[in-house]
């Protein structure tokens, strides 16, 4: 295949999908239906063309020269200084409005491609872009008459030597690419922009559906309207750098980590913290962004689970306080809800800060958040587009996420794990009274580790972690029995789907005498309700099947004294308006994770005490 | 654009003479037989207003942007306002009427 020669769109990740750029001399068809972002690539090209010394003609058939200037001034193309600078000039070929135009006999496009040929004299410009070429051939002529004009168009541009940019209207989704249905043939190149809505979400692709004699990235790509204009996530199709023949390390934070990963994190790796609600990710997470900035790299920490106050408070709590470093200008600390905008729009936000902070750490705490306001595919592709920027720009990263219900190797998506180079899982659990945290490394690439879980504890100063592995501590189940009175003769029925908390709430439970009744969902709660009677039900919020607002709802509407049954939350949602919203929910009682065995004991006595009662808000 | 005259400028008595700018590409056929078409609707009518200009195009594009042409042959009527245009060889002899009318134009022969 003869070397098609290319020029650079400067359209952020366009380049990548289409092996190098648009090709130079010929014609690229953009098609797109309305509100695609045709105009703005064209635009985009346009400036990133001039910007690089090919004078451009913009012939503006649909909107007004002035008007496409503030449009591309708007996303800081810099029309109007390109244009003063005579590097670009934007030609008004919109149709006369002032009046009526009669159409008689056959006719042809000189008049047109003779004025380009005077602009292209004038300018000495290489490249033109037209928007659009169905604006020009409004109302439509005859078929024939329409090949012939568009032939002699692309035919006239070729003369010319220019590369061409055109925009064409988008046909429906099968048929023709485009309403005039003939303009794809003659192009080298067709580009289709999409918008459209997927699992209630608006999302945008690009697709580069024809390149002659080129090779090219294909199928649909996810695509974004930045301020700065389009911006593409060729995921996958981007190549990775070689990774660098040299191994740096760099510390974790913790000494003892470091040890046991033979000396500390691997430079541009990315390492995914694992754990249940509770197990100190946010923590461990704050205390690398704290350390790293501390020894003088560029750190920028992205939260999605607390308003920034509230993650700078729990962080002050600890004795981490992160505004001092802000001040200094080494670490940024970002808070964004995932589910307020798109998966592209994120991505976009997370390049720019790459861009223009250039850390050389990045936190995201939690990617479970992420994943909570995307549909499957749409995780996959943020994932995807991530783990691709970090490893273009070769940054670090360390990544928590939120793992509920189960063996945490049994309930993560497998392509987490072949894109995390390392995985260091955190969990927490019970010797008698005494909460254990443990922090155990998964895997990681490259590196001898230690496979013995460490302890790791929480406190003023962040997290301490303690290398010596975790010896003598049974499973719970095994442990042996030491009854307590203060929970005798009552019934608790205990609603957790992650089997750590279960199995730790239910061993408190009955070391004071309850009888316990386990369930890991809303559905084998309700069963146990109808069947059995309980004086009181302990129950996560975050459930699989249905929350836990939702399972006390369908309690209040069964038959007799389960109705009246005292519900008390545990649950890993912190807010205050959480807590507030379980009372207003009906529950007596809020308890955090991880569990605390006295507030628990003491809680589900009271609620006992009051059991019968009518709940605060039934059915609310 | 040109600007239209100021109305005290004009004499009731003296009728605004019809400007016409014919755009032509001198590699057309369609451009050969407008022209000759033109010259034929002209020549059977009272041209002493008309004021008739053929620009080719190839020898340069000057008016054609401020004037909305495309494509070639276009007769562009530019006074008196509304300005009209005229797309096409003019082989049709509905469109010659309308052109007759839009000039106000009456055949003298």
């Amino acid at each position: 295949m003869t070397e098609v020669p290319k020029l650079s769109t400067g359209v952020p990740g366009f380049d990548t999908l289409a092996d190098g750029g648009i090709p130079a001399g010929r014609s690229t068809l953009v098609v797109g239906r309305a509100g695609t972002g045709k105009t703005i690539f064209g635009l985009q090209v346009a400036a990133h063309l001039a910007g690089q010394g090919l004078n451009t003609v913009v012939l503006a058939v649909e909107e007004s020269p002035a008007d496409l200037v503030t449009s591309g001034d708007t996303l800081s193309f810099g029309l109007s200084r390109l244009v003063a600078e005579k590097r670009l000039r934007i030609s008004d070929a919109t149709r006369p409005l002032d009046g009526p135009t009669m159409v008689s006999g056959e006719y042809d496009l000189s008049g047109l491609l003779h004025r380009v040929e005077g602009l292209v004299g004038q300018l000495g410009a290489r490249a033109v872009v037209l928007d659009s070429v169905t604006a020009l051939f409004s109302p439509r002529p005859p078929e024939t008459l329409l090949r012939a004009l568009f032939f002699q168009l692309v035919h006239g541009f070729r003369k010319m030597d220019l590369t061409a940019i055109m925009l064409a209207e988008g046909a429906g989704e099968h048929g023709p690419l485009t309403t005039l249905g003939i303009e794809d043939y003659v192009c080298d190149m067709v580009i289709v922009l999409r918008n459209v809505v997927d699992n209630e979400r608006r999302r945008r692709t690009i697709e580069v559906n024809k390149y002659r004699r080129s090779s090219h990235y294909k199928g649909e790509y996810p695509c974004a309207i930045t301020s700065r204009g389009l911006s593409i996530f060729p995921l996958g199709a981007r190549e990775q750098p070689e990774p660098a023949g040299t191994v740096e390390r760099y510390s974790s934070g913790f000494s003892a980590l470091d040890s046991m990963i033979d000396g500390g994190l691997l430079r541009d790796s990315i390492v995914i913290v694992r754990g249940p609600t509770g197990s100190g990710k946010t923590i461990l997470a704050g205390a690398y962004a704290r350390a790293g900035a501390l020894r003088g790299e560029r750190v920028s920490y992205w939260g999605f689970e607390e308003p920034r106050a509230v993650l700078l408070r729990n962080f002050e709590t600890l004795d981490m306080g992160m505004e001092e470093l802000e001040a200094s200008g080494l670490l940024k600390i970002t808070c964004r809800y995932p589910e307020a905008m798109g998966f592209e729009d994120l991505l976009v936000q997370l390049r720019d800060r790459l861009e223009e902070f250039e850390p050389s750490l990045i936190v995201l705490d939690s990617i479970s958040s992420i994943e909570h306001s995307l549909s499957e595919k749409g995780f996959r592709q943020f994932m995807i587009g991530l783990a691709s920027l970090l490893r273009e720009h070769r940054r670090s990263a360390l990544l928590t996420q939120t793992v509920t219900g189960g063996h945490e190797a049994h309930q993560t998506a497998p392509y987490l794990s072949t894109i995390a180079d390392a995985i260091l899982v955190l969990d927490y659990s019970f010797d008698d009274f005494e909460l254990k945290r443990t922090l155990r490394i998964l895997k990681i690439r490259g590196s001898a580790h230690e496979t013995h879980a460490a302890r790791m504890y929480l406190g003023r100063g962040g997290p301490r972690i303690e290398p010596e592995a975790v010896k003598g501590v049974r499973p719970v189940d095994e442990r042996p029995e030491r009854r307590g009175s203060e929970l005798k003769g009552l019934r608790v029925l205990l609603v957790e789907d992650y089997d750590g908390a279960r199995d730790a709430a239910a061993l408190v439970l009955r070391r004071d005498g309850a009888d316990v009744v386990t369930a890991e969902n809303a559905f084998q709660a309700l069963e146990a309700a109808r069947r059995e009677r309980f004086d009181v039900v302990v129950c996560d919020i975050g459930l699989p099947d249905e929350d836990g607002y939702g399972l006390v709802r369908r309690l209040r509407t069964l038959p007799g004294d389960v109705a009246r049954t005292p519900v008390i939350a545990l649950t890993g949602w912190t807010l205050p308006e959480d807590e507030e919203r379980s009372g207003a929910e009906g529950f007596q009682g809020h308890l955090r994770k991880p569990i605390e065995p006295t507030r628990l004991r003491e809680a589900v006595r009271e609620a006992a005490r009051g059991r019968g009662q009518p709940p605060a808000a039934a059915g609310a | 654009m040109d600007a239209d005259p100021p109305p005290a400028a004009r004499s009731s008595a003296e009728p605004e003479p019809i400007e016409l700018v014919l755009y032509v590409s001198p590699s057309s056929a369609a451009c050969a037989r407008a022209r000759v078409a033109l010259g034929r609707i002209l020549a059977g009518c009272d041209t002493s207003r008309v004021r008739l200009d053929v620009r080719d195009l190839s020898q340069g594009a000057e008016g054609a942007e401020e004037d909305h042409v495309l494509f070639t042959p276009t007769l562009v009527k530019r006074r008196p306002r509304p300005r009209a245009w005229f797309v096409g060889d003019l082989g049709d002899a509905g469109v010659v009427a309308t052109l007759m009318v839009t000039l106000g134009l009456e055949r003298t022969t």
